[in-house]
């Protein structure tokens, strides 16, 4: 069998992007998974200085109700 | 100088007045703390990602601010949980300095907007499309129906 690798990249690297807001949730939606777990570094293919600024960035918009702690909408329908 | 941005939650269904009197009330919380308000302005009206208080929307009030002093932060903090009228804040130190907030409504935070734009335009083209389809599609289904 042969096995394609998908080439992984870091997002913020790629765009130029340093500093990660925690208002932009739009930047932010791509980083969490359905349910809203933060999805793995070996997934997103970040470094792991943006990804920390990322998971603090998250943390704090589910703070303040910007982005939800767990998605609960899928468990209803 | 630190600089430090207050993001909270004002009631829904408050009016312009009221918004503005809660306003006037953070803001004068901090006179004579040697304090510089670099912007504070109401951000949007938005739908929480969860319930707060049994309220689904909230109004983001964005203050970001200077200063060299922080002990008056606990006292600050205290008198933000204590208004009723606030449901939820934040107080985040940044980085840099802000820019100085415009009037203009900024592109940046908000994705309904011009994707609801593209969506349209996107939303036409394509009904056209496949309205064309449709239009050729049914006729001969129909005359083969017919035929047979």
């Amino acid at each position: 069998m042969a096995f394609i690798l998908k080439r992984k990249f870091c997002y913020f690297k790629e765009n130029g992007i340093t500093e990660i807001d925690y208002k932009d949730t739009k930047l932010l939606r791509r980083f969490i998974t359905e349910q809203g777990k933060i999805k793995p570094r070996r997934i997103t293919g970040s470094s792991s200085k943006m990804h920390r600024k990322l998971v603090r960035a998250i943390k704090r918009a589910r703070n303040i109700a910007l982005m939800p702690f767990v998605n609960t909408e899928q468990e209803g329908s | 100088m630190r600089y430090y941005e207050l993001l909270y939650i004002i009631n829904p269904n408050f009016e312009q007045d009221r918004l503005n009197k809660v306003m006037e009330n953070v803001s004068t919380e901090l006179n004579g703390k040697k304090v510089s308000i670099i912007n504070h302005y109401v951000w949007s009206k938005k739908r929480l990602a969860y319930m707060i208080q049994k309220y689904k929307y909230g109004t983001f009030v964005i203050l970001q601010f200077e200063t060299e002093k922080y002990d008056f932060f606990i006292d600050f903090e205290k008198f933000l949980e204590l208004d009723k009228s606030i449901l939820r804040h934040q107080l985040v130190r940044l980085d840099t300095k802000p820019d100085v907030h415009e009037d203009k409504p900024e592109d940046l935070y908000v994705d309904e907007q011009p994707n609801a734009e593209v969506v349209e335009k996107v939303g036409k083209e394509s009904s056209s499309v496949t309205i064309d389809d449709k239009e050729t599609e049914p006729e001969e289904t129909k005359e083969e129906i017919t035929e047979g």
